[in-house]
């Protein structure tokens, strides 16, 4: 699945962002990488801060246990 | 009618005075004689009755009461919200709705016959308000600006919160989330048990569904409960607990129904030796398998040694001593770095309940499948 992959700059800049009760963490995969689901990019709460979300980085992601 | 009569012979007319009809009985007599209209008009002798129920959903009956008068006598019915008709309502039994809850609703009763008609007043029921703590719910929704369910989701949601009162749940939890419901998806986050602490983030956006609930995408989203059981704990403790996982949906990515940021809780599903709940890093010796069936998932902490877990009302033990009650809020949809893309209905977590589960399933999915 694709998903969204924040550098070490973007990660610090963006996660944590709260509006209201919806706030955006970031996850981190096995190998250390900061990733959110592309879901961010449709969800309205998160529409101040969709210029960044879209700039961040697509990669492949399996799910893993 | 006429206020004049006449005074003489009614089988041969010798004369007639005039005069003045002094009362109604005389008004009534008169003109019955002429017009071969005799009788009496409706009168009441004793009020209808409204029975039935208090609650709204339910239904109120009223009698006729008790009447004189020239028969035949028909009855027509206006029920009455604090003494205000109530539009359309004129049958003899009226259901009760939500905006009749508080309020005094009575019937009148109109009795009317060929001389006249007459109305009564029934007994008045004072409909029942919402349980206070669901009351408290509604509220604090309100306070905060955010979608309310329907009346008909709030009359079912008022029933679950009575149901679970009833059976022994409620007071053993320390919070519960209701995600499937038709108000907004803020209003979902709200904790039933305690409206004004340990709301719930929607975090990184788990799609809210109406009637539902919340779906994760097996990688970012969860639901962050706020809810920290070593620093909040007051029904959960070390060696009696619990974590619900009511579910929806199960998706096909992660595994993770609840769970912390670290291994110490965890509900996952299919086969896995890492359902436990406060017991540190350890696995079970022999897994535990919560199947994709659609129906509470729990885990209950009942001894310092022993779990129970239960898929709906299937119960299983296993040996698992406890270390510790986490110190990092309940998630769901998520344990430690593992996400699911299953929908969850409602979490709830407090002391252990194996003894009310039965109960606690049947209460939720009576909920469950009435929206």
């Amino acid at each position: 699945m694709i998903v969204l992959h924040a550098n070490e700059e973007q990660y610090k800049a963006l996660n944590g962002y709260t509006n209201g009760v919806y706030q955006l963490i970031f996850a981190i995969d096995g190998s250390g990488r900061y990733i959110v689901g592309l879901e961010v990019l449709n969800d309205p709460n998160f529409s101040d801060i969709h210029e960044q979300l879209d700039e961040l980085e697509r990669i492949e992601y399996t799910p893993t246990e | 009618m006429s206020e004049f009569g006449f005074k003489g012979k009614a089988d041969g007319v010798n004369s007639f005075n005039a005069f003045k009809l002094g009362s109604d009985k005389e008004l009534q007599e008169f003109d019955s004689f002429f017009t071969g209209r005799g009788g009496n008009p409706p009168v009441n002798v004793v009020a209808p009755v409204v029975s039935g129920g208090v609650l709204i959903g339910q239904t109120l009956t009223t009698t006729d009461g008790t009447w004189t008068g020239t028969t035949p006598i028909t009855y027509t019915y206006q029920w009455q919200r604090n003494g205000s008709p109530i539009s359309g309502a004129t049958l003899q039994t009226y259901l009760l709705v939500y905006a009749d809850v508080g309020t005094d609703v009575r019937c009148v009763v109109t009795a009317t016959n060929a001389i006249g008609s007459a109305s009564a007043n029934s007994n008045a029921i004072t409909v029942a308000s919402f349980d206070s703590d669901y009351q408290a719910i509604l509220n604090k929704g309100t306070s905060l600006g955010y979608t309310l369910p329907s009346d008909s989701v709030k009359l079912k949601q008022n029933t679950l919160l009575t149901n679970m009162k009833v059976d022994g749940v409620w007071a053993k939890l320390d919070v519960f989330y209701v995600f499937a419901q038709d108000g907004g998806s803020a209003f979902a986050t709200l904790n039933w048990k305690n409206p004004n602490a340990n709301q719930a983030n929607i975090t990184t956006s788990p799609t809210f569904t109406s009637n539902q609930g919340f779906t994760g995408n097996g990688t970012s989203s969860y639901i962050d409960t706020n809810y920290n059981p070593s620093t909040q704990g007051v029904n959960y403790t070390l060696n009696n607990a619990s974590m619900y996982f009511f579910p929806h949906a199960f998706g096909t990515s992660g595994l993770a129904m609840t769970g912390t940021s670290g291994a110490d809780n965890r509900i996952q599903l299919g086969v896995s030796l890492n359902q436990r709940i406060n017991a540190g890093g350890a696995a079970l010796a022999t897994s535990f398998n919560y199947t994709s069936t659609v129906n509470p998932k729990s885990i209950h902490r009942t001894s310092s040694t022993n779990m129970t877990l239960l898929n709906g009302t299937v119960s299983d033990t296993r040996t698992l001593a406890s270390v510790n009650v986490p110190n990092a809020n309940l998630f769901v949809l998520r344990s430690s770095t593992n996400y699911g893309n299953h929908t969850c209905a409602a979490f709830a977590a407090g002391a252990e309940l194996t003894a009310e589960n039965t109960n606690f399933v049947n209460d939720w999915n009576t909920y469950k499948n009435s929206l």
